[in-house]
């Protein structure tokens, strides 16, 4: 591995902590940016640097870190919200694909790959939150409520985000001598 | 805007837990994780407790350090354990109010249950607590270095994640910088329809990204400047000592795995 690649998935995994510090004022539904980072790492590092990145942002969560939502710590393993962090880290690697192999560069395609990383992060997030419930605390939630609560609530702040990030990929995209589609970058 | 964050939960110390090697901490844990889901009756459950307890008293942390760890999970402990009342009807029936009414076994899964999430919470806690970040890197590290011979980088994995931490305060500076950089040309984060101040992110996202790029350049060639080339033949300055309390630790934590295999029903 390069040695600017290895900085570069060290910033942008620094870059996602910050994104959670970051809390938009909307009323009753403030969010973070945290999301906005994955989207990006796979659209501007490409599949495996993206992933990379997003795994390294999990490794030092674990590793106590309070870079997650609620702190940090091993513990969070336990938590039904674990799989959406796990989601990160293949949702960059779906969204880098997608706009790797296609070669996308307008604003709606690369709003195409990041919905596609959404989906991936929130069935992964479902699946854990579904499983932790029944293994963790030996009570299953039924599909719906597993949809109800890890799907339908949390879903509206993160597509407005989607579209947001497809914008921003599309303007810094040309600004940086690092274009995904260039070759030798992602090596 | 941005929040005001808890620099490092690590409470530092000078106990027998704080002094332990980073790697026997997680092997600890790693085995925990296991063996409290071989605990399954009260005596085994005493027992899991009693070595949990032990632990948070030799680390000499006040409570309430414990308590923090537990808050953001502590209703789910309590959603599960009014479903296990609620839904569970073995046993003997303990009280009836019209339709709702608590069984024994009901009570009793739904203590146990939490008992033991409450447990894995106390444990991983208190390595955070008794352990920098950098320190379990340091242990992931040397632990995971086996994995090596299949093509695991366990080396640029510890790496990127050391200078990962390194740089969250740094950039963190740099967005607050950024911020008061744009409100100064009069946007508006805080006020306006939500349209707006969604649109308000994107000047402070694209300088902030843009500038990532150029530190990891300059960083880069830093290091290539020094000379870096990968994990052979690099020095530590941290070095990991295996003592005494280490092998102790695994002896115990391995003894308890034993007679919890034994005890349980």
């Amino acid at each position: 591995m390069k040695i600017k690649s290895m900085v570069l998935i060290a910033l942008f995994a620094a870059l996602t902590a910050i994104g959670g510090f970051i809390k938009i004022p909307i009323p009753y539904v403030p969010f973070t940016l945290q999301i906005v980072s994955v989207y990006l790492a796979g659209c501007l590092l490409g599949p495996k640097l993206g992933m990379l990145s997003q795994l390294v942002y999990v490794l030092i969560g674990l590793a106590g870190a309070p870079v997650f939502a609620e702190g940090g710590g091993p513990s969070y393993i336990f938590k039904p919200t674990f799989g959406y962090l796990l989601g990160f880290v293949l949702g960059a690697y779906v969204n880098g694909w997608l706009i790797k192999r296609f070669q996308l560069v307008k604003t709606f395609s690369i709003f195409l790959a990041n919905f596609a990383c959404l989906l991936v992060v929130y069935l992964l997030g479902c699946l854990w939150l579904y499983g932790a419930m029944k293994f963790i605390f030996d009570k299953s939630l039924t599909i719906a409520q597993t949809l109800l609560f890890g799907f339908v609530i949390p879903i509206p702040g993160d597509i407005f985000l989607c579209i947001l990030c497809s914008i921003i990929a599309a303007q810094i995209l040309p600004r940086t001598n690092f274009l995904i589609h260039k070759q030798g970058v992602a090596s | 805007m941005i929040d005001n964050i808890i620099i490092g939960k690590y409470v530092p110390g000078s106990t027998v837990i704080h002094r332990m090697d980073p790697r026997a901490k997680l092997l600890t844990i790693f085995l925990y994780v296991f063996i409290v889901f071989f605990a399954n009756n009260g005596i085994t459950y005493f027992l899991l407790g009693l070595f949990t307890f032990i632990i948070i008293l030799l680390t000499k942390l006040p409570f309430s350090f414990l308590w923090n760890g537990l808050k953001p999970v502590i209703w789910i402990v309590g959603f599960t354990f009014l479903l296990h009342i609620l839904v569970t009807k073995e046993g003997d029936m303990l009280f009836r109010f019209g339709f709702f009414s608590i069984y024994e076994e009901g009570l009793r899964q739904g203590f146990f249950i939490s008992l033991r999430f409450i447990f894995l919470i106390f444990m991983t806690t208190t390595l955070t607590l008794t352990t920098t970040p950098i320190e379990i890197t340091d242990g992931m590290e040397s632990l995971l270095k086996p994995f090596k011979k299949f093509k695991l980088p366990v080396h640029e994995l510890a790496l990127m994640m050391s200078i990962s931490l390194r740089f969250i305060p740094t950039l963190l500076e740099e967005t607050e910088k950024i911020l008061k950089a744009q409100m100064a040309r009069g946007v508006d984060f805080t006020s306006g329809p939500v349209k707006e101040r969604i649109k308000a992110i994107v000047p402070l996202l694209v300088p902030l990204f843009i500038s990532a790029f150029k530190r990891a350049e300059e960083l880069a060639t830093a290091m290539e400047a020094r000379g870096y080339r990968g994990s052979e033949g690099r020095t530590k300055i941290r070095q990991l000592k295996w003592g005494a309390i280490d092998s102790i630790m695994m002896a115990s934590i391995l003894l308890l795995s034993i007679i919890l295999l034994l005890l349980r029903a």
